[in-house]
């Protein structure tokens, strides 16, 4: 009689050990979840911030003034793009409609030519 | 004798505490058997609660991808009246890190409340600011706010939202019901200390989606800013362009000036919100001749006739007297409009009749929305063909007693080109969701014979090339178009006003690789009020530079 009450309570303190234990990991999870959801969320306050700071640098009205301050043209199939090249050992690509162009001074310029 | 004090003592004590734990017992009892569902439901309520997760908002993007409206994380600060003590020192404090006035953040703490926002959607340094600050009953809560990183370019396309990201201008009102996105929410649990603990039960919040126009930002960024130089330059009051590919009916750029930044729709004045491309009717002066040029060309008018004698520049009509810029005597079907005469213009619309007339005055779109995507569209002012005077058959022609909308005429004269096409304008080329991907088609409709609009063409080229156009002629690239000045209607004088007028040009260029339709219109210009002055050259400036943009596009993709 006396076992089979060590027994029952044995069972017992397995059981709520069991759901303690679980009731614990649960809230353990919990606290994990919302440090990760925090963390989460100040590295999108960090990306949002530092998107907006940066488009506000860089949007297409201040790159175009920069374009116009540095007097920046689109190039059209009639002008001549001329790129200064001093190292004479590099080699040069053979590219349609470009030269080597030799100036004054010994300096090579690799240029379109029409 | 103690014995029994004792018992009797001692039952005393039993029966107080009897009753004590009965009492007990039964509130027990009550509070278990009848209050239970109550009870448990406050408890619960106590101990958990949803959070509502806001659902981003879709992005805007140009044809080329570049963002134009985006959502990103902003914080509203609040205060509890309550808790805070020296208000006068906290208003100071938040003033100078806000940028908000002491004196209104003062009125709001002094309100008998527990919850006031103190600013809305302010940015992270803002926020950080505030958090060193280390204020008792300051508080903060993570909204979503609408950001446009180009600031005012595209304004009037793009339009804007309210505080609680609802779309309530242009683009952004329009399709709303897409760019919007979902709520979801979130069940948290408060601990001991009232820190809310996340859960995994979660509805997540869905968001909107993402909408791509036909806006190239690089060709919008050009016409504002020209747009900006030509209104300046003839002090006028405000001018607009649109640009658009007449074969789809794709808008490029649509712009007004003055505009705006939507960052800032609020502190905006309703006179600058407005989209006076699609909702502003003006009466379009000699522009409108096209419509008699497409007319008389159908009915074969231009066959039947040499030359037309134009009055030598004055002519009575019912009612008035038309007058033409300069004198001219004989004109041929060609020189009519290529001197834009307006006496030239009334006679040939007199033979063809009102029938005819009002039958390509619908035809081209005129009295009737164009159907762009944008909220807010005129319709413009045409009169019902039984309600013309004598008078009508003559003015209307050469654009007054009229009304129409910058987009309208662009329009028609896309009709012209894309070799008699009716298409519809848009904004919207695609709308992308998480599930799908909605590719906007756009119908198609012939409405005009293709040799009827060709002959068309080569009359709006002449009048670039040799006539009142002149300015609009661009080397080596076919260029066609109309100038037109209208004089304005003051509704206060109740006549037309003297010295008040509406420059304007539509015009096409073509070439093998493009093809482009720009309406120009500045109102009340001051130097000069001709539309072959004032607007024409922009007309060339903007069509030179999307060119060489265009152009150097085709090269890159081709290698």
């Amino acid at each position: 009689m006396m076992r089979n009450k060590i027994i029952i309570l044995f069972f017992l303190f397995i059981l709520t050990f069991f759901y303690l234990h679980l009731k614990i990991s649960l809230n353990v999870e919990m606290y994990k979840l919302t440090s990760s959801y925090q963390l989460y969320n100040k590295l999108i306050d960090k990306r949002d911030a530092l998107l907006y700071n940066l488009t506000q640098r860089t949007n297409l009205k201040i790159i175009n003034q920069w374009a116009e301050n540095n007097q920046f043209v689109l190039p059209s199939q009639k002008s001549l793009i001329v790129f200064n090249r001093e190292e004479k050992s590099e080699e040069i690509r053979s590219v349609k409609n470009y030269r080597t162009f030799h100036l004054f001074g010994g300096r090579e310029v690799f240029a379109q030519g029409r | 004798m103690i014995y029994t004090r004792i018992r009797g003592r001692t039952f005393y004590v039993f029966i107080f505490f009897f009753s004590f734990f009965f009492f007990i017992l039964l509130r027990i009892g009550y509070l278990q058997l009848f209050r239970n569902s109550f009870l448990k439901k406050l408890a619960k309520s106590q101990r958990y609660s949803l959070i509502h997760i806001e659902g981003e908002r879709g992005k805007i993007y140009d044809c080329q991808g570049r963002i134009l409206a985006t959502d990103i994380n902003a914080f509203s600060i609040y205060a509890d009246p309550k808790l805070i003590k020296d208000k006068k020192k906290y208003s100071l404090l938040l003033s100078s890190a806000l940028g908000v006035s002491t004196s209104l953040i003062e009125k709001r703490l002094n309100r008998n409340r527990r919850f006031v926002w103190i600013k809305r959607k302010v940015s992270l340094e803002k926020k950080e600011k505030i958090e060193k600050l280390n204020l008792k009953g300051i508080g903060w809560v993570r909204e979503k706010k609408r950001v446009y990183p180009q600031g005012s370019l595209a304004a009037h396309i793009l339009g804007g939202v309210n505080i609680d990201n609802h779309g309530i201008e242009g683009i952004e009102l329009f399709y709303d019901t897409y760019l919007r996105g979902k709520k979801g929410m979130m069940q948290v649990r408060r601990d001991s200390s009232s820190i809310l603990l996340s859960s995994p039960f979660v509805l997540y919040p869905q968001k909107g989606a993402d909408l791509v126009l036909t806006v190239d930002a690089q060709i919008q960024y050009w016409v504002e800013k020209y747009l900006e130089d030509t209104v300046n330059y003839f002090n006028a009051r405000k001018g607009a362009v649109v640009v658009i590919n007449p074969y789809n009916g794709e808008i490029l750029a649509l712009a007004n000036f003055p505009s705006f930044d939507p960052n800032f729709l609020s502190k905006t004045s309703q006179k600058n919100l407005r989209n006076y491309t699609i909702s502003s009717t003006f009466e379009p002066g000699s522009v409108f001749k096209i419509v008699t040029l497409i007319a008389c060309i159908a009915k074969r008018v231009d066959e039947k006739i040499n030359t037309i004698f134009c009055e030598r520049g004055r002519f009575k009509i019912p009612g008035t007297i038309l007058h033409d810029y300069r004198p001219y005597s004989n004109l041929t079907f060609k020189g009519v409009f290529k001197r834009s005469s307006n006496i030239g213009v009334a006679k040939l619309a007199n033979l063809l009749g009102r029938k005819v007339l009002w039958e390509y005055i619908q035809k081209l779109g005129f009295g009737k929305k164009t159907r762009i995507d944008l909220p807010g569209e005129a319709r413009g002012l045409v009169k019902p063909i039984n309600s013309w005077s004598k008078t009508s058959s003559y003015i209307i022609p050469i654009g007054q007693e009229i009304g129409v909308t910058l987009i309208q005429l662009v329009k028609a004269m896309s009709i012209i080109v894309n070799g008699g096409f009716d298409i519809q304008p848009h904004l919207a080329k695609k709308i992308i969701s998480d599930n799908f991907v909605w590719e906007k088609k756009y119908e198609k409709k012939r409405v005009l014979s293709p040799w009827v609009v060709e002959k068309a063409k080569k009359i709006l080229v002449q009048v670039v090339e040799e006539g009142t156009g002149r300015r609009a002629k661009i080397k080596y690239v076919r260029v066609g178009g109309k100038t037109g000045t209208a004089q304005r209607f003051n509704i206060q004088l109740g006549r037309y006003a003297p010295y008040s007028y509406q420059a304007s040009f539509v015009g096409f260029l073509e070439n093998e690789k493009l093809s482009l339709v720009i309406g120009v219109t500045i109102e009340e210009p001051k130097k000069s009020h001709l539309g072959g002055v004032v607007a024409a050259p922009l007309f060339k400036k903007i069509a030179e530079k999307i060119l060489a943009y265009k152009v150097l596009q085709l090269e890159l993709a081709k290698q």
